[in-house]
């Protein structure tokens, strides 16, 4: 038994062996090379120190100064305004889904630091060394009132919680700003992803060249930890997962700085060509204002502006209005609504005529004009739907007379 | 209820010259004991409103010893209070300590939401406790409340195995406050699903360790040969059982019944869907709350479409009878309207599947009929006890069919009288189980050498670290890959991946319910007949990649009934060993069947009026096999040479259905996860040869194991027929004799000199 035992395990293991060698195929760029291979927009600095200290055994760390000069009105901080001393974080893991076996072994944080900024990258150099690994980045964390990460909510937070918990350690309580969100609200509607990398190349302009691809990260960690050649101090094989580490938080930075931009361009109502660089649409504004909190002032210049409309903004806006208690401005867009053949507008407006204006037989013409003008529309209605656009039009024909 | 139903059914002459045997058992009073004092008295008032004022013994035993944290085995029969001797306990621990965490693992997710609607209704009338059913049909915005304030999680082991221990860390609250593990339905969990199921366990226990609990372990299972040593093995305590019932019940008539012959030349009788509908409808009529157990999907939608039609009659409201069909597949609340409406008494008979075979309550009725012997010992007790309730008489009526085993049950009752219910077997140690589960606990916790819950890792481990996917270093090893093992381990033989059936009918876009994806090959092919709760439909269009079937209401006078042929290849030879009596050898085999015909059978004759063409892909299969050659020269070889040709696959078959029988024993498995195959001559070996394959895509080693153990195997075999009392064949040794399918007169003595020639290898 032992030995069909053996085939089988041996065709798991000629499987990764595979994939190491497909992931072989890169050409391999160094540590220093990171300034050169992101296409930023800024001169780059050059780093100020590229050689790993040992602060704790088994954890190895390198601070990099970014050189970011970012007017400190234009971070953004969510919703809650500017809470004080703030950084931005990421983790790199030895695996990409977060189930218990998966392992942080590179956190890195950001700061604003004397004009410019400071990303310091933890690294872990092997299992054993987690416990003081967590104390490390327990201590960073303590030094600021919140953290900014991209998707952290959903991956980079609760791994961190599960390896505190798994190794005994007291979770640190973390103020967590995720710049996804706001991110998603503006460009959900005109991106195919939210991905840092698809934001970075269509927002941020930014073209990474020989980067490693994120999915290839947690094989040249393992890799590396099987070679096990002693180069304390310079993890060569492992340079271009920090180049990578580092260009995320370099993007990250830049995204704040762009949000921040779009905050303020909306705060001070600026015309449409604030935001046109962005390739932001209305309805990307609209859903990016709608947790802050807005008035009916806002609406009208957000209608006014000559951005992109994105679809759906017909729908939001007089929605919104109508919140806000004003339903003579939904009008014109629940009327466009209709000519665009939305049953959602025509509902709207339906209820506006029949219970507003009182005007059962106007409510009555434009229902029928409706259906006529689009038949099928409601052969594609469901039972419960057809149903009670019936008997609206029963009850708007009984009260016409 | 008098007797008198069951005297006149002694009196019909009609039912009484089938019976071939009655035998009677005498009531039975129940043994019952006070509450306890210390019940908490919102469990009182709850148990009050369901008219519980005392506990039956094997309750109080329960109770007594889960109190005293000591881990339990309850057996005790089909509605004799189960679910409450655990809940009663757990709930009470919960109400004094209301950090408390319940884990309660059911093998399928029916049965979880049955739990769920017992404990609601408990949390209702009482004390209010949070129930969560956690699996793969939660809603992703109800886990993480789950997790957080969930004081009972309802789950199953598949669940448990891949979504909650590797994410072991978003469950601390839970794992941390675990007090008790449930595992109710033990004895679903026999051979490789058991073995899978141990090492689940040992896993939770591993890592429940890790947060300072140490639950009480409270199993419940049916009729079962071993319960105390199945339980031992899958939670790996010492587990005390208790096996004494203290459930009243009244008289019990078991009635053995043979349809009657319609050619007596031939021996062809009565249909057994026919002559079930019948006495059931007869039982129905005197008003007796009835349950048809039926073997096959189809053949519940037929019974309960005859008995519903010959029940018809508008001017009497059918009597003011309700019968339903019921079976896996059903939308859930199609199936818990049935479930109600029989415990509410307004259904007076249902026809089903072994589905309701166990767990869900479904109250008392008075007879059970079972439509043809349903395969196992424990099922005939399983089934037969769904009818019976406390101080009135009972009846269970096994209606035989035409196969050889349903003849020599219903011909020799003293069979199953006698017969001890099958055990389970598993082997947690199973060394392709155990390296997965090894693999999986290791991304869950790093391993230290000697792990108390895995005390034979080592070699796994340092096997695990040679090929990468462990690292050892510092003392331990650690899961040193990218992936997420349990995603790739799969604890069942069968693939849940079900077809959704969709009404069409003028216009409408329904979901009728479910089936899984080697049955829709099998009954929801195009143009097949697909039968629903009494209503006809035809199959328009099956999308195997969308996972749909469209289906439209029709009234053709027929239904139809696919014709499968199983086809097996031969991959590789991976080793070779030629013994004097036969050569044995191990490789990969592709098992491919595939529905190419179907017929399409009468309504009520169940004639043949016809065939069609079935164009589906194929099921397939890659597994591991033992195959057993007889070459000339071989004792096997040459014997097998004098025998008639036609003989040959005949005599292969007896020997392979008794090898089935014996193999588990040494296998450690059950008789379900391993297949058989015979050929005359196989195309691959050019020689006459036996199949024995794993049922578990991949395999789990029970090919390899039975090569190895073969000599034992074959001894046990011979020595299993030469002891056996039979004439000519029975369930027990060769199988039951077919005097249809053979024309030799006895087929025992030519099975026993071939096995004597290959007892010694």
């Amino acid at each position: 038994m032992s030995s069909s035992l053996y085939n089988r395990l041996k065709k798991i293991k000629d499987n990764k062996v595979d994939q190491d060698r497909r992931g072989n195929k890169r050409s391999k760029v160094s540590h220093r090379d990171f300034f050169t291979s992101v296409g930023v927009r800024q001169e780059p600095l050059q780093p100020t120190n590229s050689l790993w200290k040992l602060v704790r055994p088994g954890v190895w760390e390198l601070k990099t100064l970014f050189p970011l000069a970012i007017d400190p009105n234009l971070i953004y901080h969510g919703l809650e305004g500017h809470p004080g001393n703030w950084a931005w974080f990421d983790t790199e893991t030895t695996g990409l889904s977060n189930g218990a076996g998966t392992v942080i072994f590179l956190f890195g944080i950001a700061s604003p630091r004397m004009g410019s900024w400071e990303c310091t990258q933890v690294f872990l150099e092997d299992y054993p060394y987690e416990p003081e690994f967590l104390g490390r980045i327990q201590e960073l964390i303590c030094q600021f009132d919140g953290l900014a990460s991209y998707n952290g909510s959903t991956f980079d937070l609760p791994l961190l919680r599960s390896r505190f918990i798994m190794n005994g350690l007291v979770v640190p309580e973390i103020h967590h700003l995720d710049l996804l969100r706001p991110v998603r609200r503006l460009w959900r509607d005109s991106r195919v992803s939210c991905s840092l990398g698809t934001i970075e190349h269509e927002i941020l302009g930014v073209q990474r060249i020989r980067d490693v691809a994120g999915m290839l990260i947690p094989g040249l960690y393992q890799e590396y930890l099987r070679a096990a050649i002693p180069d304390p101090g310079s993890f060569t094989s492992l340079s271009d997962v920090f180049a990578h580490h580092l260009s995320d938080h370099w993007s990250m930075i830049q995204l704040t700085q762009v949000l921040g931009t779009v905050t303020l361009a909306l705060k001070q109502k600026s015309d449409s060509s604030a935001f046109e660089e962005w390739g932001i649409t209305r309805l990307g504004l609209l859903r990016f204002l709608v947790p802050q909190g807005y008035s009916k002032n806002d609406l009208d210049y957000l209608a006014g502006l000559t951005l992109e409309q994105g679809s759906g903004f017909a729908q939001l806006l007089p929605r919104l209005l109508i919140g806000l208690g004003d339903y003579s401005s939904s009008l014109p867009w629940l009327k466009a609504g209709v000519g665009d053949g939305s049953l959602w507008s025509l509902e709207r407006l339906l209820i506006y005529y029949e219970h507003r204006e009182k005007n059962p037989s106007k409510a009555l013409k434009e229902l029928e004009d409706y259906w006529a003008i689009h038949p099928d529309s409601r052969m594609r209605l469901s039972q419960a739907q057809g149903a009670r656009w019936n008997s609206r039009h029963q009850r708007l024909r009984r009260k016409s007379g | 209820m008098s007797l008198s139903w069951i005297d006149q059914l002694r009196q019909e002459p009609r039912f009484v010259e089938n019976v071939v045997s009655w035998k009677i058992f005498p009531p039975r009073k129940g043994s019952f004991l006070p509450l306890p004092e210390e019940v908490h008295p919102r469990l009182k008032t709850a148990l009050e409103a369901l008219g519980i004022t005392e506990l039956y013994s094997h309750q109080r035993r329960t109770w007594d010893l889960v109190r005293e944290r000591t881990s339990v085995c309850l057996i005790t029969p089909t509605a004799s209070g189960k679910t409450l001797s655990y809940n009663l306990p757990i709930l009470q621990k919960i109400l004094e300590k209301p950090e408390t965490r319940a884990l309660y693992l059911f093998p399928t997710k029916a049965l979880s939401q049955d739990q769920q609607s017992v404990l609601n209704e408990i949390s209702l009338s009482g004390p209010k406790i949070k129930v969560a059913t956690y699996d793969g049909d939660t809603p992703v915005s109800l886990r993480a409340s789950a997790k957080q304030t969930g004081q009972i999680i309802i789950t199953n082991p598949d669940m448990l195995h891949s979504g909650i221990l590797p994410n072991h860390p978003k469950w601390i609250t839970f794992l941390k406050n675990l007090e008790f593990v449930v595992i109710d339905e033990l004895h679903s969990y026999r051979g490789v699903f058991g073995s899978h199921l141990a090492n689940v366990i040992a896993r939770l226990r591993r890592i429940l360790n890790f947060y300072g609990s140490n639950p009480v372990f409270i199993c419940c299972s049916a009729t079962l040969g071993n319960p105390g040593q199945l339980a031992k093995k899958v939670t790996g305590l010492d587990i005390t059982l208790i096996d004494e019932n203290g459930s009243p019940a009244g008289e019990k008539h078991l009635i053995t019944y043979n349809p009657p012959l319609v050619d007596r030349v031939q021996g062809i009788r009565k249909s057994t869907v026919n002559e079930a509908q019948k006495l059931g409808i007869v039982l129905l009529k005197k008003g007796i709350k009835t349950i048809v157990f039926a073997r096959s999907r189809v053949r519940v939608e037929l019974i309960a479409g005859y008995m519903n039609e010959n029940l018809r009659n508008i001017f009497t409201d059918n009597q003011g009878i309700r019968v339903e069909s019921y079976r896996g597949g059903y939308l859930p609340n199609e199936r818990r309207d049935i479930e109600r409406g029989l415990r509410e008494g307004t259904i007076h008979g249902v026809v089903s599947t072994n589905a309701l075979e166990l767990g869900i309550d479904i109250g008392g009725l008075d007879a059970s009929i079972l439509a043809g012997y349903p395969g196992s010992i424990a099922s005939v007790w399983q089934q037969s006890g769904r009818a019976g309730r406390s101080g009135t008489s009972s009846v269970a009526i096994l209606v035989a069919g035409a196969a050889p085993l349903d003849q020599y049950i219903v011909n020799h009752p003293e069979y199953f009288e006698n017969q001890a219910p099958e055990a389970g077997y598993i082997n947690p140690h199973n060394p392709f189980i155990r390296t997965d589960h090894i693999r999986c606990a290791a991304f869950e916790l790093p391993f230290s050498p000697n792990d108390t819950y895995f005390p034979d890792a080592q070699d796994y481990l340092e096997l695990l670290t040679e090929d990468g996917t462990l690292r050892f270093t510092q003392g331990r090893y650690y899961w040193a890959s990218q992936g997420y093992p349990a995603e790739g381990v799969s604890l069942r033989s069968a693939v849940n991946e079900n077809i959704v059936i969709i009404d069409t009918t003028r216009g409408k876009n329904r979901v009728l319910g479910e089936m899984d994806r080697p049955s829709a090959k099998e009954l929801i092919f195009p143009r097949a007949v697909y039968l629903h709760r009494g209503v006809q439909f035809a199959v328009l269009d099956l999308n195997l990649e969308e996972r749909r079937c469209y289906v439209e209401e029709s009234t053709l006078n027929y239904y139809t009934d696919a014709v499968t042929k199983t086809d097996l290849h031969v991959l590789t030879e991976d080793s070779y060993e030629d013994w004097k009596t036969c050569h044995g050898v191990i490789g990969d085999v592709l098992v491919r069947s595939q529905a190419t015909k179907f017929k399409k059978l009468k309504f009520h004759t169940h004639e043949n009026i016809g065939y069609g063409e079935i164009f589906l892909p194929e099921e397939e299969m890659h597994t591991r096999s033992a195959i057993l050659l007889f070459p000339p020269g071989t004792r096997g070889g040459d014997l097998l040479a004098q025998v008639e040709p036609e003989q040959v696959p005949a005599l292969l078959a007896r020997v392979g259905y008794l090898l089935r029988q014996v193999a588990p024993a040494f296998l450690l498995c059950d008789p379900g996860d391993i297949r058989t195959s015979e050929r005359l001559r196989d195309p691959h070996f050019d020689l006459p040869a036996l199949f024995f394959y794993d049922a578990y895509p991949g395999g789990t080693g029970l090919a390899e194991g039975f090569l190895e153990n073969f000599s034992l195997i074959a001894r046990a075999a011979l020595e299993q027929i030469r002891d056996c009392h039979c004439a000519d064949g029975c369930p027990s040794c060769i199988g039951p004799r077919s005097a249809e399918l053979e024309i030799i007169e006895n087929p025992k003595p030519s099975v026993l000199s071939f096995l004597r020639s290959l007892g010694e290898l």
